[in-house]
């Protein structure tokens, strides 16, 4: 029989199946990127790539 | 406690052993130590009383082999106890939180079969906890101030923080209060001085996962395995194995290495429980999909070794690290800006990456819908499934909104999760028009029904509202969306404050942040 089931508190927003925010798969991807020996392996999808991409404009222009 | 000393002489267990063992020597070494201090090879009597309690912790948590091992530790311990632990936990009250002694007794009295049973054992148990010292009273007077703090979210003082650091590795619970959890994560990741020892670490992250289950209804047990840890017999259930090299980050400020492997190997076992439980909820409804959705193979994941479903396990990868964040920024421990930081200077824009985990723009419930339609015997995951029996009828169709809420009045065991599904679910923009026709011509007596009906007639036209924004704003890219959304403000005045309007401006953001991001 399953245990009576917790307040949710502080996991109230670890729902990961129904959506990653871009900011989210940017922290990701840049973490996989400096873990992973060879950079060059490491594949994105094309969507990914333009999230990458709006971040780094953004940054550019702030700076 | 007892003595701390800088190189310490090592005395050897048998020889620990031998004078807790033999009356004799015992009395000599209780009585008469100084007289004889070239027998006890000029140690101090201080240091045999550290060792001696280390080694009694140690045995504590090691397990008696047979009733007689059981009866003649109890014999030594009870001694030892009276003669000079229950002495020093006097002198020094705080000393009770600087032992693993009382840690080990509750290990043994729920897991070691001989101490079970052994009326001697549960003697001693109730004599240590309740008669020689009101333990559980004692330790709320030490941490009342301290806990009081990290539940109000104050900083604490080197000394309260080193306090509850023992209080922490100690406690006898063997999962902490959340608030205990956050409150001593969040010191350690602002205050310099504040710092964990591996103990510490551990139970911190096993009492976060095992927290995290339980709001699942899953009771679990987080194990930390070094190079050399034996194998677990497979009598323990609901176990996450985590190696023990992992804490080695955490100590150094890397919080997500662990944290994000803990989280994984946490989802993988709820995923794995809540399938074989075959409940029916909203969380079951989840899993299902997703593994729908990622083409999983359910006959063969679980039970062949070798079945690693690649999308299934990135994205349980990717979700891991996500949680993690998330988990920290739930208590004001930003590390966003730590890895987003770092893609400015790494990465290096390749068109030639392409493919790996998707962004999940869609929604799971459309995800799976996709995936669903292509199956060609769905029969097979209806009857297996009794979650996803309740939403299609036997074609493998969806049930409309209707007959969803007419059942929901027939079965009471099954009300709780509709009712969450249908307020969480984004209607798919083909059966709207359906629905709402249905659910306006439907007059039912019972009132309640008829109160779930208008609910759902709002969060349709919140959906509905949904669709047309993004529609909208994907037909005018160049619009000014501030403009937008001050206009926005004045229309969502008139449902203010109810969740319908925080859904309602939830869902207009994510839309319009979604679409000017792709732009």
């Amino acid at each position: 029989m399953p245990i009576e089931k917790k307040n949710k508190y502080p996991f109230e927003t670890l729902d990961t199946t129904t959506i990653f925010i871009p900011l989210e798969l940017l922290a990701y991807h840049s973490y996989r990127l400096s873990n992973a020996k060879k950079k060059s392996k490491i594949k994105m999808e094309k969507k990914e790539l333009e999230i990458v991409k709006y971040y780094l404009r953004k940054e550019n222009n702030e700076k | 406690m007892f003595i701390e000393e800088l190189h310490e002489q090592v005395i050897p267990p048998n020889f620990l052993n031998s004078i807790l063992t033999n009356p004799s020597l015992y009395g000599m070494f209780k009585d008469e130590f100084e007289e004889n201090i070239e027998y006890f090879q000029g140690i101090k009597k201080e240091v045999y009383l550290k060792a001696m309690l280390e080694f009694i912790e140690d045995s504590l948590f090691s397990g008696f082999d047979s009733p007689q091992a059981a009866e003649s530790k109890l014999k030594y311990m009870r001694c030892f106890y009276d003669d000079f632990l229950l002495l020093e936990f006097k002198k020094d009250p705080e000393s009770l939180l600087k032992t693993r002694f009382f840690k080990g007794l509750v290990s043994a009295f729920k897991d070691d079969a001989y101490a079970r049973d052994s009326l001697e054992f549960k003697d001693f148990y109730e004599y240590v906890f309740n008669v020689s010292l009101d333990y559980m009273g004692i330790i709320e007077v030490l941490t009342k101030d301290a806990i009081g703090n990290l539940k109000d979210g104050e900083e604490l003082g080197i000394k309260e923080f080193n306090l509850m650091c023992n209080y922490v590795k100690n406690n006898i619970d063997g999962i902490l209060d959340m608030d205990i959890v956050t409150g001593m994560l969040k010191n350690h990741a602002f205050k310099k001085n504040h710092i964990f020892d591996r103990d510490v670490a551990c139970e911190l992250v096993s009492s976060t996962i095992k927290n995290y289950l339980t709001t699942f209804g899953i009771d679990s047990q987080v194990i930390f395995l070094d190079e050399d840890s034996e194998e677990e017999d497979g009598a323990l259930e609901n176990v996450i194995e985590i190696e023990a090299s992992a804490i080695d980050g955490f100590i150094s400020l890397n919080y997500i290495e662990l944290f994000e492997v803990a989280f994984m190997k946490a989802d993988l076992l709820k995923d794995q429980i809540l399938l074989k439980e075959n409940r029916v909820d909203y969380d079951t409804l989840k899993v299902i999909m997703n593994f729908v959705s990622f083409g999983v193979d359910l006959e063969r994941l679980f039970v062949e070794e070798e079945y690693k479903p690649e999308e299934y396990f990135e994205d349980l990868r990717a979700s891991g690290f996500i949680k993690a964040l998330r988990f920290f920024a739930s208590f004001g421990v930003n590390l966003f800006s730590n890895y987003v930081g770092t893609v400015t200077r790494d990465i290096v824009l390749d068109d030639e990456m392409t493919d790996a985990i998707s962004p999940k723009e869609i929604c799971l419930d459309q995800r799976f819908e996709k995936t669903f339609k292509k199956i060609g015997n769905k029969d097979e995951l209806l009857s297996r499934f009794s979650v996803l029996k309740l939403l299609f009828s036997s074609d493998g169709k969806r049930k409309n909104t209707l007959d969803l809420i007419k059942s929901m009045s027939k079965n009471e065991c099954n009300r709780a999760f509709l009712d969450e599904y249908l307020h969480s679910r984004i209607i798919d923009p083909d059966s709207m028009v359906e629905d709402v026709n249905r659910l306006s011509q439907y007059k039912p007596k019972d009132e309640e029904i008829k109160f779930l009906i208008e609910e759902e007639l709002k969060y349709i036209y919140v959906d509905s509202f949904f669709y047309s924004l993004d529609s909208f704003i994907k037909a005018n890219p160049n619009m000014d969306i501030e403009e937008y959304l001050d206009d926005l403000s004045l229309k969502v005045n008139c449902i203010k404050d109810t969740p319908l309007a925080h859904r309602f401006i939830d869902e207009a953001i994510f839309t319009i942040s979604d679409v000017k991001q792709s732009l």
